[in-house]
């Protein structure tokens, strides 16, 4: 059930649909396209990143989906995968190094547990981070800022009460294309 | 979304107080960056359909997008080609071709002759004529090799756009010089003794100042039938175009934009009531403009200029006119809510003409002043609303000399008229592959300068024919309903469309009965003259593999009624095909591309003038069908033979009362660089 509490009439609306969108599950494992989409999504920040930029990709030992699905984001982006005049690089984060980690453009979670989303969440907000996943969960639970999908067609939805806590701003002609989330 | 603005109400009191303007595809529109979010989005991006940037898929509207691989793979070589080789192959486009680089487009019917109902823009700014109230495609000052996408609204969409956006309209997005990179050169020739080329080149200046030139010319033989017609014509059609356009960013957030243009033409023209002219023209253009990411919205701005001179040699008309268009428009683009966004806009519009011709001089103008308020909202994820009106007020003016003996002096024309337009869309996208859209819209065709006023006169039987307008006619009102549905099956390639409408056309405008001024002198006026109703249909289905193999087809259904307040010969009832069938097979392997089109549109009529009488009269025009053809070979990574035919399968085919069109060859190379 998504987190409802305080939401207006209508969020409860846009919420309770997406509730019924047929979303794929992380643990099928997540597909190439979405990481480019992930990749892409830093490029329509406000003030995009310039030359390079390093996603932190979340890769816990202990789930074996977030190994496999990890592993395929960093096939993705390899030594450096260019979008526009930006390259974005990758870098492997266990949970326990979310929060020690700097240097980074994003952090990009495919799925786990809530703790894993929990210290996603809070590197997010504490460095101002744009967190994007590929599991409706973290961004449902009001975790993760933006989730991306590309299967059937390519859809970037946005919690945009993590996305304001996080202080994250889109270009305002990428912010009108993406859906809202709540 | 996500601004530094929380406040909903500040947001709403701020976007009043600026009152600012917005015209759908503006300045705003050239600056957005369309391959970016093509490529995160996966499908084509567009303004066309709100005024804010969305996926074709999310467009409360009954929209194509044509992108430049369908250009290409057409066998198009000019901008004059578009109409007979690119749009004719779309469900609810008419296209009559009669001469070298003049063709007319209707969309879902009303083709005419000097059609007047849709509305062509390149980047936001219109290239429509408004002397007679129309577009000349070899007028338009782009080269193929530079438009990203043709974006075509099939509606009413005059709330968004303005005048006479009335059956429809057509932007022409081209590359931007900020963050495309183009540079290709293209030398063409074939039967008809055709030769021509096009060059594009893009670069930037300095880091944040890109440009984008272009230029282009051909020249041929007018078709076998016009030999044979007796009628005046261009013995040898032409057309020179050259463009300029740069934006530079300012800062973060703002992009200022220059865009020069000038073109000549010249070609044989289907006039109003059939008869033909060897028409030159000669445009130029000036704009400026500026867009803003600010904390209040997008806004954007901007002013340009177009001017044209038509020399008309034809129909015993001799003689030229020069109509001038200067529009302002500014706007704010700004997201309320995180689902909700909200457009306001403002535009100020001068537009004169002046006539060479028995008035000396004389000149008719009117300036207008428009609102508009858009408002989408996205109700759920995957249910979107969008609504929007304008009101136009037009204020008439005339100058100079009039029509000696005809009883109204200047002041005659001191007229006014008040417009409202709308348009409201609802997209509900039922599941991942299917989408339902109902959408109702009510546009205006505002009548053309030489409808108001300016006097034009033509010699026929030994007399002098003056058409003299009308200053009091009403705008002419459409409004249309209609009901859409889209599948969309990735995993198969599969798509399916299909949409049904009815649409209400009230005051038309059309010549009345010409009486005797004088002895020597036939004077005709204009009025408005009733209504028609038409109903439709169209459906469309494409296949597209990996293996390179694309099959497309679709069907048009329209059948026309008019309701006329008398005898008046207008054809709109008979002019329209009742139905239209294109077909298109696609193979791709390696370098070699294969492309064959097939086009079937059944019999229509047209209004004609006796060139002995000047009477009027219906005049049949056989259905046809054509089939054109390209094929290409990629010889490196840079250079590109194609050889394209069109009417391969007959001789000559008549798409109206002028002359057949001929069978040609066109040959091309492409070298990009």
């Amino acid at each position: 059930m998504p987190k409802c509490a305080s939401f207006s009439a209508l969020s409860l609306v846009m919420a309770g649909a997406l509730c019924v969108l047929p979303i794929r599950s992380s643990l099928a494992g997540a597909a190439d396209k979405d990481f480019m989409i992930a990749a892409r999504a830093l490029t329509f920040l406000e003030v995009p990143p310039k030359g390079s930029a390093e996603i932190g990709i979340i890769r816990d030992p202990a789930d074996p989906a977030s190994v496999k699905d990890a592993d395929t984001a960093k096939t993705v982006i390899g030594e450096g995968l260019s979008v526009g005049d930006l390259t974005v690089r990758a870098r492997f984060l266990t949970p326990s190094e979310v929060q020690g980690a700097n240097g980074l453009a994003a952090l990009l979670v495919t799925g786990g547990t809530p703790a894993v989303f929990q210290e996603v969440a809070a590197a997010g907000k504490s460095r101002k981070l744009l967190t994007i996943t590929t599991d409706p969960a973290c961004i449902r639970a009001d975790l993760c800022a933006v989730l991306v999908r590309s299967e059937p067609k390519i859809q970037v939805l946005a919690n945009s009460r993590v996305v304001q806590q996080d202080g994250i701003a889109f270009s305002q002609t990428f912010a009108m294309m993406i859906k809202e989330f709540q | 979304m996500f601004g530094s603005f929380n406040s909903k109400a500040t947001k709403l009191l701020l976007l009043s107080c600026t009152a600012l303007a917005f015209s759908a595809s503006g300045a705003a529109a050239q600056t957005i960056n369309y391959g970016s979010l093509e490529q995160m989005f996966g499908e084509p991006v567009t303004t066309s359909a709100t005024g804010k940037p969305q996926t074709v898929s999310d467009a409360p509207a009954n929209m194509i997008i044509i992108t430049a691989e369908d250009i290409r793979r057409s066998g198009a070589v000019t901008i004059a080609d578009v109409p007979g080789r690119v749009l004719q192959n779309y469900a609810g486009i008419d296209v009559q071709q009669a001469s070298l680089g003049s063709a007319n487009v209707g969309i879902n019917g009303y083709d005419q002759p000097y059609s007047p109902k849709l509305l062509v823009l390149v980047n936001g700014r219109q290239v429509y004529l408004d002397d007679y109230g129309y577009t000349e495609w070899a007028t338009i000052p782009v080269e193929l090799a530079e438009i990203r996408q043709i974006e075509v609204v099939k509606g009413p969409a005059s709330a968004l756009f303005g005048f006479n956006a009335v059956n429809g309209a057509i932007n022409i997005v081209t590359y931007s010089p900020l963050y495309d990179t183009v540079r290709e050169v293209t030398a063409a020739g074939g039967s008809g003794n055709y030769a021509g080329g096009s060059a594009v080149l893009t670069g930037h200046i300095v880091d944040d100042v890109g440009l984008r030139l272009s230029t282009g010319a051909y020249g041929g033989d007018e078709f076998d039938g016009w030999k044979r017609s007796g009628a005046n014509y261009a013995k040898r059609p032409d057309r020179f175009s050259v463009s300029a356009d740069s934006l530079a960013k300012i800062g973060a957030h703002t992009v200022a934009g220059i865009e020069l243009t000038s073109t000549s033409s010249q070609q044989t023209d289907i006039v109003t009531g059939n008869g033909a002219s060897d028409n030159f023209y000669r445009t130029w253009s000036a704009k400026g403009s500026l867009t803003s990411e600010t904390p209040i919205g997008v806004i954007s701005g901007q002013v340009y200029h177009n001017a044209a001179h038509t020399s008309v040699d034809g129909l015993a008309v001799s003689g030229g006119l020069d109509n001038s268009t200067t529009v302002a428009q500014l706007s704010d683009l700004l997201q309320i809510t995180p689902a909700q966004t909200v457009r306001e806009s403002i535009e100020y519009r001068h537009n004169s003409m002046s006539s060479e011709q028995l008035t000396n001089g004389g000149t008719t103008s009117y300036d207008v002043i428009a609102d508009s308020l858009m408002w989408d909202w996205q109700i759920l994820p995957t249910l979107s609303w969008t609504n929007a009106g304008r009101v136009d007020h037009l204020s008439l003016s005339r100058s100079g000399a009039t029509l000696s003996g005809f009883n109204r002096d200047n002041s005659y024309y001191d007229h006014s008229l008040t417009a409202y337009s709308y348009n409201s869309g609802l997209v509900d996208k039922v599941t991942d592959e299917d989408s339902v859209r109902v959408a109702i819209g009510q546009a205006i065709q505002a009548p053309s300068l030489l409808d108001f006023g300016t006097f034009q006169e033509a010699m026929r039987g030994g007399k002098t024919y003056v058409v003299a307008g009308e200053a009091s006619l009403k705008p002419t009102l459409v409004k249309k309903y209609e009901a859409g549905y889209t599948r969309t099956m990735p995993e198969y390639g599969v798509t399916l469309s299909s949409s049904v409408y009815y649409q209400k056309t009230d005051e038309m405008n059309a010549l009345l009965a010409p009486y005797a001024l004088n002895a020597s002198t036939v004077l005709t006026t204009d009025g408005n003259v009733g209504s028609s109703d038409e109903r439709g249909f169209e459906a469309s289905v494409g296949y597209k593999t990996k293996s390179g193999v694309a099959l497309d087809a679709n069907y048009t259904l329209a059948n026309i009624r008019e309701k006329l307040n008398g005898d008046y010969p207008l054809a709109e009832e008979k002019g329209t095909p009742t139905n239209k069938v294109n077909l298109h097979a696609g193979y791709t392997i390696g370098s070699l591309e294969l492309d064959a089109y097939g086009h079937y549109v059944s019999h229509i009529y047209q209004q004609t003038i006796n060139g002995g009488t000047g009477s009027t009269q219906l005049t049949g025009v056989p259905g046809y069908f054509e089939l054109d053809a390209r094929v290409a070979y990629h010889l490196t990574n840079s250079v590109t033979a194609a050889l394209s035919a069109s009417s391969i399968d007959v001789a000559h085919h008549q798409e109206d009362t002028g002359a057949a069109v001929d069978h040609r060859v066109m040959g091309t190379i492409g070298v990009k660089f």
